[in-house]
């Protein structure tokens, strides 16, 4: 029987498949179904989660375009990365360079429940991998890095394309000066409520260190605001935001200074 | 006066022996017997295997602390249990073998009225040619199985971190030694504490490292993997763990039975029955567990070990162990009481227990090695049976034979890990994981069988902050220092 292909935005109904542990009409029907689908759709290889069926079965198309059936499958043996651009179901008319495998080895079962093995190379390995991906719940994405998932959300999104070399990257180095800048006000913190616990003789000396680390901090937000505006200059797609948001940082970390001076003031 | 004898002082005989002090009070004896001076926090091994701790940050002398609870001790390991006592006493009683500086070699008979047998894993090393004799490591690798073995595996890092620093180009392969290992999870913290290490020590660049596992997919673990929340989404181990060893630029090698090691060299098996070798520089390799060797007699001296305690040597309890084949597996095989079927009066805890069959799809070779993790029983699983365990026998000396026993099945059981991935209070990961329930239930939770609602992990910085608070609550918890009771176990 010809099944829906689930496809970008409807959610699978399930989040993962199960291992197979009955091999039984039940899965050879699944198998036909999956043949039929991928008949209809003109499909080299399909997994049952594509279809909503939470079983570990892949059926793909060899060079010679005789159906496998690949039940419980497992890769154990890779060699050789490659990038491939890949598309799929999920998201048509997408396209996205992923680094896979270029030749596998994969253990499975038949419909027999008996092991057997695989040697792939190339597409058919790609193939193979990618519908792997589909038995334990995710689609290509889960193989991007960071930045670029942001670029595939963008474009579901949006539907436009902005993989484009001057977009925005996720991670600025001002984070790590902002980093600094909140580990030295908790310190602060921490040594302003120390008063109670130190002797009078002690609290004059804290009092000295605190004034210091606060002239530090507050030089170290300046220097932020225009580190930060500097590194995001390099970044022309993406500055008019940044630029409120850099603003907006300095000045909370600022307010965030003075809310401990005042506590200073009349704690010590 | 009833004497309740724990054999072993590991997390599930110390749980059970700590315990059932508390409850019974000094109405009652309770005699732990182990062969170790100090208890160990295994799970911060892998810190004291890269440097970051000391062995005795994670060690603490047992004796101190079983004197204030009242606990007697013997340092000693257990050699024969006589369930039905000998000629002229029915009193069943227990041969130890003492193991202190003091009375090495002597030997003892211990009666007593109710027995744990919680002594924890024999480190099969002589299992893999190469990778030691018995119990003991060999020459070619190191380990973080014990707090000795890993200080040894601190100082051999270290001399490769030199190496590197001189520019020299060093290989690690770190994983599973065997095809029936358990404990990937070990050596899966301390392969990327590794790489911190070395990241942090500026060689990153010099070190080319490398996983090998028993697992026939990154991420099983020994339970067939999990699908946790992250973030909101479904993700599985496979892929969690795939992204984590891509991201940290870590090779792998899965489906292995490592079957011989020599000097620089790991030859091992894979699922297809091809065989490979595997060069390396500084390898860590996890050995497989098998019980202890205990022996049982009964009153006639005839062996009944085999009666006692399965092929590989940990005890039967009220499992079930004719569940057939992986289709036929439920979560009803595994055991609720821990009490041997045979003796009412004996019961395992912890690693000791022998579970009715693997978690994970069982697999071999096309040569017939078995290549599949093995069960954890390690960590949280541990402490609650420990408990159980405990709660069971008080109950059985103060209200008697009927008294009801107390279950801690691991199919109805969740757990909780947290894997470190690298040591810092600023730059420190780790990956913290719950499972619900650890063996998977296919009745109750169609599909996998495990309920995603509980079951959820996240990587990061906060991840290693909970890791190293557990460090210290556990090391306090273990002394028995005031409110050690309120932490969980």
């Amino acid at each position: 029987m010809i099944k829906d292909l689930i496809q970008y935005p409807q959610t699978p109904p399930i989040e993962f498949n199960a291992p197979v542990r009955f091999f039984n009409e039940d899965l050879f029907n699944l198998i036909d179904d999956l043949k039929d689908t991928m008949k209809e759709h003109n499909l080299n290889g399909l997994s049952a989660f594509q279809i909503g069926n939470p079983h570990s079965v892949i059926v793909v198309k060899d060079k010679d375009n005789n159906y496998i059936e690949l039940i419980n499958s497992r890769i154990f043996f890779k060699k050789e990365k490659i990038t491939t651009n890949e598309t799929t179901t999920y998201f048509p008319d997408i396209n996205i360079d992923i680094i896979r495998d270029r030749h596998i080895k994969v253990m499975y079962e038949d419909r027999e429940g008996s092991q057997k093995f695989l040697d792939a190379s190339d597409e058919f390995a790609v193939l193979i991998q990618r519908k792997i991906d589909y038995n334990f719940g995710a689609n290509f994405s889960i193989r991007l890095n960071d930045a670029k998932k942001e670029q595939l959300d963008m474009k579901l999104e949006h539907g436009i394309d902005v993989v484009i070399d001057n977009s925005c990257p996720t991670n600025f180095k001002r984070d790590k000066v902002l980093k600094v800048i909140n580990i030295l006000l908790a310190i602060s913190l921490i040594a302003v409520f120390s008063k109670y616990f130190i002797s009078d003789d002690a609290i004059v000396v804290l009092s000295e260190y605190l004034n210091n680390g606060f002239y530090l901090i507050s030089s170290m937000i300046i220097f932020y605001t225009f580190f930060a505006y500097w590194e995001g200059s390099k970044y022309t797609n993406c500055m008019s935001c940044q630029i409120g948001n850099i603003i907006g940082t300095a000045l909370f970390h600022f307010a965030k200074l003075i809310a401990l001076i005042t506590l200073k003031y009349f704690i010590i | 006066m009833a004497r309740l004898i724990v054999l072993g002082g590991g997390v599930a005989g110390h749980t059970t022996a700590t315990f059932a002090a508390k409850w019974l009070g000094s109405s009652h004896e309770v005699m732990v017997v182990t062969p170790n001076a100090k208890w160990n926090w295994i799970p911060s091994n892998i810190w004291v295997g890269v440097g970051e701790l000391s062995k005795e940050d994670v060690t603490f002398d047992l004796a101190p602390v079983y004197s204030k609870a009242g606990i007697s001790y013997k340092q000693a390991k257990a050699v024969a249990i006589h369930p039905e006592g000998k000629d002229g006493s029915d009193k069943p009683y227990v041969v130890i073998e003492h193991t202190s500086k003091a009375k090495a070699g002597e030997t003892e008979e211990v009666e007593y009225d109710y027995l744990v047998n919680a002594t924890g894993p024999k480190l099969n090393f002589g299992a893999t040619p190469g990778l030691g004799v018995g119990s003991n490591l060999g020459e070619h690798t190191v380990s973080v199985c014990t707090a000795d073995h890993a200080e040894h595996a601190a100082h051999e890092l270290k001399i490769c971190i030199d190496k590197m620093k001189s520019g020299e180009t060093q290989k690690f392969l770190i994983g599973t030694g065997h095809g029936m290992c358990t404990c990937q999870g070990a050596a899966f913290e301390y392969i990327f504490n590794i790489e911190h290490e070395i990241a942090k020590a500026g060689v990153r660049d010099k070190a080319e490292i490398k996983w090998i596992s028993n697992e026939s997919f990154l991420g099983d673990f020994g339970m067939g993997g999990l699908h946790m929340k992250v973030g909101g989404y479904v993700v599985s181990s496979k892929l969690f763990a795939e992204s984590l060893y891509a991201e940290r630029d870590i090779e792998w090698i899965i489906g292995a039975h490592v079957n011989k090691v020599e000097s620089g060299k790991a030859s091992y098996e894979l699922l297809d029955g091809s065989m490979h070798e595997e060069e390396f520089d500084f390898s860590m390799l996890i050995p497989p567990f098998a019980g202890v060797g205990l022996k049982a007699y009964d009153k006639a001296g005839e062996d009944i070990t085999a009666t006692i305690f399965a092929p590989n040597g940990f005890m039967k309890v009220d499992a079930n162990y004719a569940a057939g084949t992986y289709e036929n597996w439920k979560a009803s095989d595994w055991p609720r009481t821990y009490q041997n079927p045979t003796y009412s009066n004996m019961f395992a805890a912890g690693i000791a227990f022998a579970p009715p069959h693997i978690i994970s799809k069982p697999m071999s070779s096309v040569n017939g090695t078995p290549i599949n993790p093995t069960p954890p029983r390690t960590g949280m699983p541990s402490g609650i049976i420990g408990k159980a365990v405990a709660h069971s026998i008080c109950d059985l000396i103060t209200k008697g034979d009927g008294a009801h026993l107390h279950e801690a099945s691991m199919a109805e059981m969740g757990a909780a890990c947290v894997a470190s991935a690298g040591k810092g209070i600023l730059d420190g990961t780790a990956a913290a994981m719950t499972v619900f329930p650890v063996v998977p239930d296919f009745e109750k939770y169609p599909g996998t069988g495990r309920d995603t609602e509980y079951t959820f992990g996240e990587i990061g910085l906060a991840g290693h902050w909970i890791k190293h608070i557990l460090h210290y609550l556990f090391m306090w918890k273990a002394q028995l220092k005031p409110g050690w009771t309120l932490i969980p176990e």
